[in-house]
């Protein structure tokens, strides 16, 4: 048995895809051979460390991504079906028709004669307090969360972006197009991920996606910066 | 309060100790929760298979999430008959083979430069030339195959995929795929000998 017919036969014989004679007769050519036989040996090797590859991790905003892409199929599905199953609640109401004895509506009104009466005194009250207290100053604070860090690589993020429009002219419609591609699904991310936060502030998950959605925006910005 | 706190942690316990047909029986309900603890168990082989398909990390990243949105899509078909990971994994080689089509990319090509010949390098003689395969060397050099080379690679040596189901997978002989694994091999074997 040559060499070239050993080396074109190792890989089956290493899964154990030859016959019993076969396997016989490239096991007596190895152990004669040390040129085949280290070959058989790499080969192996390669087939054994293939099994215990490590295993990569995306961007933690993938997560979000799928998210928003389910939900807005959802949405969207639920859309279709409302507008082709049934109509909706309004028009429904609409079409129905009310009618009132005298001592109910005399009862309706009082209760919004009520109403009105507590809502004027009640707004009253609390022009009176805006002057005094500061709960809207502290509405705002929470309306416009500033997370540890944020303003640097927000100012960094602004840096970058106007060195880069002025490299854009020069790139072609393809990177173009990759580029403003990705940096909407960052955009996109972020401003889901920041609805969340305004929901629930303390939500230190949202926080660290925050965070690191405009990392991830400062990386691709720098990453395309690099592009001749 | 405490009581509602303490249910909370109880229903995140249970999510994140449930079997995976559970949490795809949820998910088909609709809880976004159980999809996300599937999601938490499975996205890094996900993606590192995808990743070593394809070669690029922002495609493999593109795949992972269309084949999540197609688990969620499909996973109410989930009937618990096979593991949970060969499905899913079967899923996610379907949509990488999908997007190869797409691109045009041709799995049955060779070499850019053709037929590749099996031979046996100078220095290779020595058998402590490649001692032990450096994991992240290999993945690299994996990236470096030609596409038909690396699926078939992919497929059998790290997945674990047999000739017959590669075959059917790619439109291909048995025999096809067993000599484009050979060439695989062969050729990381040149790519690591360079390196050492």
């Amino acid at each position: 048995m040559n060499c070239q017919i050993v080396l074109d036969s190792l890989s089956n014989y290493l899964d154990g895809l030859l016959l019993e004679s076969e396997v016989r007769l490239i096991e007596g050519h190895l152990s004669q051979c040390p040129p085949c036989n280290s070959v058989k040996l790499e080969l192996a090797e390669i087939r054994q460390a293939a099994r215990e590859l490590p295993l990569h991790t995306p961007s933690r905003a993938l997560w979000t991504r799928i998210q928003l892409s389910i939900e807005a199929e959802r949405a969207g599905k639920k859309q279709g079906a409302q507008l082709t199953e049934r109509p909706g609640w309004w028009s429904q109401l609409m079409a129905r028709r009310f009618t009132f004895t005298f001592p109910q509506l005399v009862g309706a009104s009082a209760v919004a004669i009520i109403f009105f009466t507590f809502g004027v005194v009640g707004a009253y009250y609390q022009s009176q307090n805006l002057g005094r207290s500061p709960v809207p100053v502290v509405n705002q604070i929470s309306a416009n969360i500033v997370l540890p860090g944020e303003e640097k690589l927000k100012a960094e993020i602004e840096r970058r972006m106007s060195m880069l429009n002025l490299r854009k002219a020069s790139w072609d419609p393809q990177m173009r197009e990759m580029f403003e591609t990705h940096l909407a699904k960052i955009d996109q991310s972020l401003e889901h991920c920041r609805q969340n936060l305004l929901a629930n502030p303390s939500d230190q998950d949202s926080q660290q996606r925050v965070l690191d959605l405009y990392q991830e925006k400062a990386q691709l910005l720098e990453d395309f910066a690099k592009l001749k | 309060m405490h009581l509602e706190q303490a249910n909370s942690v109880t229903v995140e316990t249970t999510k994140l100790t449930a079997s995976d047909y559970d949490l795809a029986q949820a998910s088909a309900r609709g809880e976004m929760e159980a999809f996300e603890v599937l999601y938490q168990r499975h996205h890094r082989r996900v993606y590192s298979l995808c990743l070593r398909m394809v070669a690029n990390p922002t495609e493999a990243e593109d795949l992972t999430q269309d084949v999540f949105v197609q688990l969620f899509r499909k996973i109410g078909s989930f009937r618990g008959e096979s593991a949970f990971t060969t499905w899913l994994h079967r899923l996610t080689v379907n949509q990488v083979l999908m997007h190869f089509r797409k691109r045009g990319v041709r799995l049955e090509q060779t070499t850019e430069e053709g037929e590749m010949k099996d031979v046996v390098q100078r220095g290779s003689e020595r058998p402590q030339s490649m001692p032990v395969v450096d994991r992240i060397a290999l993945d690299r050099a994996i990236a470096q195959l030609p596409p038909g080379y690396r699926t078939v690679f992919v497929l059998h040596d790290v997945e674990g995929y047999e000739h017959e189901e590669i075959g059917q997978l790619l439109g291909v002989s048995v025999g096809t795929s067993k000599s484009q694994l050979h060439k695989a091999r062969m050729r990381l074997r040149e790519l690591l000998n360079k390196k050492v």
